[in-house]
């Protein structure tokens, strides 16, 4: 083999390799500090973390959820448990907020810790600390399962119809027309009459230490709410849809829904995010009103709504044990609203004003 | 009024019309699923009674033509005898109750609308300074309040340590309360809609002339933003209406007012079934209207609107 001769080409453009230094360890390390990963989500929870009064929200909620997970485990009353009913002791009921009954006193005096009831007890002497908390438990489980549910409707829907389109679209849309014009408290508050009467006490199982009532709510949710989430993600999808990437999938043979699932609904996920955490409050509101209609949660449990509505009765004896739940609500609901509107400027930067 | 824009109306006069009636048929099926039938719950009843009493009032035909039958008395606003307020129409204990619940609901709604829009502007011309903060802590914490928590911080509050108002609805001064309640939360949304609508017409070129051409900063608000501004809250026009209806459900229930909320509530508690059916659909007609009529006037009062 002939060895080809190297001529220097001093007009050539090409980089002369022989000059080149290896870059040392330290610039190395510049090189790679110069510029950080961003990824869109990172982009926007440091938006987020930012928002002063979405932060204090944001650890509002993260105490207030641990608490309804944990305090029940340890509480040494029960929120079912009726205080004093064994010796068929009055002086249990309506105890007020850090009283104690006649054998607890009794205990009390004899030098022995009685743990104590911070808010007092309700006319049937349970304790209402844990009561409000069972209460907040079942509210914010209500809520969070309330808009999975919408979620997950909301998101097959919206994503069907949006990408299918067509007449399929056509129909589809008018369905979530008629369904977004029935006025929804109404409904609701009809399909729980009725689902509490027809289901009665065919249940068996979970659902039946969850209660009708609750049954029929998350019912209902899954029929009637999910419509708002469906047209939002409908709108999201027939935008995305014409980008070429979504082109690109389809002329690489990638299924329809492998396009919904890889392609556009990650497109969507900010629109997700918010919708969602604006659809807890609302849900937990709708649950309140429905506790106070007294189509909520069966008794013993009490969700805040239910405690508020029972509390109602005795309000001008007992204020504070109507004040206790309704606050409550005002909180969560409140740091839920505004960690939402966090989320919406920390996503979509465009919406803010 | 253009072919398009009547067209559109006549359109959204059909959606609303099929609405009304979807609620009707769902509301008589769904009724009707329920086990046992209306008077299976009171005392022993013989059989022969039961038998006479489903003949008095129909029961015993066909479900079909009971609800042919349903849908004719409907179209006449007849909606049939209570169950359980013997000897009394249904549409007369709803005539009962509207003749308050509208004038309840009616001094809500124009109190939302005409301190919304205040507070609304007034946030606007401020913004970011004192009043518009306090504005918006006001209307933040507000929507975070079910009415009925409003209504009973109101009833402790004002009946029972100022003593201001009576506790009863039904008495002199006994609705400022209930109307309170159910006006808060529009008109924070009232407030939030106008302000940032507001803010949007503040940036558009049209102001900008008008400021040019020297027009006064209080001309420019009133004869320009404002007008434009209130466009957006035509829409919520309808919701609003739905709000009211339905929270008026449990504020009447609290404050005591004889109204349909009430009952509306007391059938539910009952098991009133006529009286349930027609509380809904009476409830839910006014509330496809309103949302009707709104939706109209947002068209014809913004001709750029697209009728899609």
């Amino acid at each position: 083999m002939e060895k080809k001769k190297k001529i220097k080409n001093y007009l050539s453009f090409q980089i002369d390799t022989s000059k080149l230094v290896p870059a040392t360890e330290d610039e190395k390390k510049q090189a790679s500090l110069v510029r950080e990963r961003h990824t869109f989500f990172g982009d926007a929870m440091k938006r987020f973390f930012k928002n002063k009064i979405a932060v204090v929200c944001s650890v509002v909620m993260l105490v207030i959820i641990l608490a309804v997970i944990f305090i029940p485990m340890f509480w040494p009353y029960k929120y079912d448990q009726q205080l004093g009913i064994l010796e068929s002791d009055a002086s249990y009921n309506n105890l007020a907020p850090f009283a104690y009954g006649t054998t607890e006193q009794a205990r009390r005096d004899a030098g022995e810790f009685v743990f104590p009831h911070i808010f007092g007890t309700d006319s049937l002497g349970r304790d209402y600390f844990i009561r409000v908390i069972y209460g907040a438990r079942v509210s914010l489980g209500v809520g969070f399962f309330a808009s999975l549910l919408v979620l997950v409707i909301g998101i097959i829907y919206g994503s069907v119809s949006g990408y299918v389109g067509g007449k399929v679209d056509l129909v589809m849309m008018r369905i979530v027309d008629i369904i977004y014009s029935l006025p929804d408290m109404l409904m609701i508050i009809l399909l729980s009459v009725v689902l509490n009467r027809v289901l009665g006490d065919s249940l068996t199982g979970v659902f039946a230490t969850l209660g009708v009532n609750m049954i029929s709510i998350f019912l209902v949710f899954a029929l009637l709410y999910w419509v708002g989430m469906a047209r939002l993600i409908r709108g999201q999808i027939l935008s995305l849809k014409k980008q070429e990437y979504v082109l690109a999938a389809r002329s690489v043979g990638a299924s329809p829904a492998r396009i919904i699932r890889k392609h556009l609904l990650p497109n969507c996920i900010s629109i997700i995010i918010i919708t969602t955490a604006l659809q807890i409050p609302s849900a937990i509101f709708t649950e309140s009103f429905l506790s106070f209609l007294g189509l909520g949660v069966s008794a013993p449990m009490p969700s805040l709504g239910s405690l508020a509505s029972d509390a109602r009765s005795a309000v001008f004896s007992y204020s504070y044990r109507m004040i206790i739940p309704a606050l409550m609500i005002f909180i969560i609901v409140l740091s839920l609203n505004l960690i939402g509107d966090g989320l919406r400027d920390a996503f979509d930067p465009k919406l803010k004003n | 009024m253009s072919v398009k824009t009547l067209f559109y109306i006549l359109k959204r006069l059909g959606m609303a019309l099929l609405t009304i009636f979807l609620v009707v048929t769902i509301t008589f099926f769904v009724m009707n699923a329920i086990p046992g039938g209306p008077f299976n719950s009171e005392k022993a009843v013989s059989q022969e009674t039961l038998d006479a009493l489903n003949k008095k009032y129909g029961l015993d035909k066909p479900l079909m033509e009971q609800y042919f039958n349903y849908l004719k008395n409907l179209v006449r606003f007849d909606f049939g005898p209570s169950l359980k307020q013997k000897g009394r129409m249904v549409t007369d204990i709803l005539a009962d109750g509207l003749a308050t619940s509208a004038k309840l609901g009616f001094m809500a709604a124009l109190l939302a609308i005409a301190f919304g829009i205040v507070l609304g502007t007034t946030a606007a011309v401020f913004r970011n300074k004192w009043p518009d903060k306090v504005i918006m802590v006001f209307t933040t914490g507000s929507v975070a309040m079910p009415s009925f928590v409003i209504g009973t911080f109101l009833l402790i509050i004002f009946c029972l340590n100022l003593k201001l108002f009576p506790a009863n609805g039904a008495l002199k001064g006994g609705l400022v309360l209930p109307i309170v309640s159910l006006a808060l939360y529009p008109t924070s949304y009232i407030t939030r809609l106008t302000r940032s609508s507001m803010l949007d017409v503040n940036q558009q070129d049209f102001i900008r002339m008008a400021r040019a051409k020297g027009v006064g900063k209080t001309k420019v608000i009133y004869k320009h933003t404002l007008r434009n501004a209130l466009i957006p809250v035509i829409t919520y026009v309808g919701p609003m209406i739905a709000y009211i209806l339905t929270g008026s459900l449990v504020v009447e229930q609290i404050f005591s007012v004889p109204g349909l909320g009430r009952a509306f509530t007391s059938s539910i508690i009952n098991r009133d079934y006529t009286l349930i059916m027609g509380t809904t659909i009476l409830l839910a007609a006014m509330v496809v209207f309103m949302n009707l009529v709104s939706d109209i006037l947002y068209t014809v009062i913004d001709p750029r609107i697209d009728l899609a």
